[in-house]
């Protein structure tokens, strides 16, 4: 049996480590409301725009626009993982679910983990970003998409994707790829009647087509931050669980090794007296 | 009533307006509800306006209360030295659009620097 002294030891450090777990779950908590009201409020924005879209393909005037036609060249894959690790299975999962995505496609990665996993894996990697702040900003947003487009426009890429992690609630995320460029399946317009478009049917399209892909990859990104931030509680939560838990397995050795060590003193006490007598 | 800066001009909406969809330009939106005015400052966007509705679909608007008039007037500065610096052209592009924001965010509030 371990001497008390050693596990008394034990004990401190397993504390001081739920101290800490216990605080980064608390940061992680708070973080992930934010996140979380940033996911919702975003949704009716991304999901008008998409509607506007579809109304104007409804229209039957002359729609065309180059990103909606299908484009030569390879494809390219946005994919969003994490800036450091520390959250459970969070990235590997989506990286997982990415290489599965990817297959032998360009690959632009956001977040330090996401371009960590594809140089080791010796993919081509096109562009990389990271997200320093806690709150991705629409301008990330257009900075990623803005060299893309007229990559597409040139014909250096074929399609593009953006594989992201999606938040459902704050225990479920899912790895998904939606389809970016050429821009398909968007959402069923209700039939409103007829509108006018100032100026024109076209210029309106010009200008909706660019921001709506802004808007989906602004929403991957809020999406992915806030499961990232789900994934970092729980991974938090379920330490800080493990830490209490060998706390009392712990706590009960000491008990017992104690206990031990008592009786065993006792035991020399009386037989030193049973042989001063005898 | 509301009235917004499309990229063709400023366009008022009257209840009963026909369906229509307009790109918006940087610029500031009255919303008259009564004797009530309301103001808000638009960073672009598109106007949406239906039998019952006008919906704005903007990538960032604030409210006149929202404005913080301090960090305005300092993005206004900021903007007006870097086009006294004339650097490169989508600098140029940037920092206008940048004065753009922060002038209509201060005429929003009715603040005259």
């Amino acid at each position: 049996m371990a001497n008390t002294r050693d596990i008394k030891r034990r004990i401190s450090s397993v504390n001081s480590i739920g101290h800490i777990t216990k605080a980064m779950e608390m940061v992680a908590g708070a973080k992930l409301r934010r996140a979380q009201a940033n996911v919702i409020n975003s949704r009716p924005y991304t999901h008008h725009l998409a509607q506007l879209i579809s109304r104007l393909q409804k229209t039957g005037l002359d729609n065309s626009n180059q990103l909606l036609e299908p484009g030569k060249g390879p494809g390219a894959y946005i994919v969003i993982a994490g800036q450091r690790g520390l959250s459970g299975a969070y990235n590997a999962n989506t990286l997982r679910f990415a290489q599965g995505m990817v297959g032998s496609g360009q690959v632009i990665t956001v977040g330090r983990k996401a371009k960590d996993f594809f140089v080791k894996s010796g993919q081509q990697i096109i562009g990389e970003y990271s997200l320093k702040y806690e709150a991705p900003t629409y301008a990330d947003a257009t900075n990623i998409l803005k060299p893309l487009i007229d990559f597409f426009r040139d014909g250096i890429i074929g399609s593009l994707h953006l594989v992201y992690t999606e938040f459902l609630s704050v225990l479920n995320h899912r790895p998904t790829a939606v389809q970016l460029l050429p821009i398909i399946g968007l959402v069923d317009a209700d039939d409103s009647g007829p509108y006018i478009y100032e100026p024109s049917p076209q210029e309106v399209l010009e200008r909706l087509l660019p921001r709506y892909l802004t808007a989906l990859v602004y929403q991957g990104l809020l999406e992915a931050k806030a499961s990232e931030y789900g994934a970092q509680r729980t991974a938090m939560k379920s330490a800080t669980d493990n830490a209490s838990e060998m706390i009392e397995q712990l706590t009960l050795t000491y008990n017992r090794a104690r206990q031990t060590a008592i009786t065993q003193e006792i035991l020399e006490v009386v037989n030193g007296a049973q042989a001063l007598e005898g | 009533m509301v009235i917004v800066q499309t990229v063709d001009g400023e366009m008022g909406v009257l209840p009963g307006h026909i369906p229509l969809v307009a790109p918006l330009d940087i610029g500031p939106m009255r919303i008259k509800i009564g004797d009530d005015e309301r103001r808000a400052a638009i960073n672009g966007g598109f106007i949406e306006v239906t039998a019952s509705q006008v919906i704005v679909l903007s990538e960032s608007a604030e409210m006149a209360g929202e404005i913080d008039i301090a960090r305005a007037e300092s993005a206004r500065q900021r903007a007006l030295a870097r086009l006294e610096k004339k650097q490169a052209d989508i600098d140029f592009v940037r920092a206008q659009a940048a004065l753009q924001r922060a002038l209509i965010r201060l005429k929003v509030v009715g603040y005259e620097g």
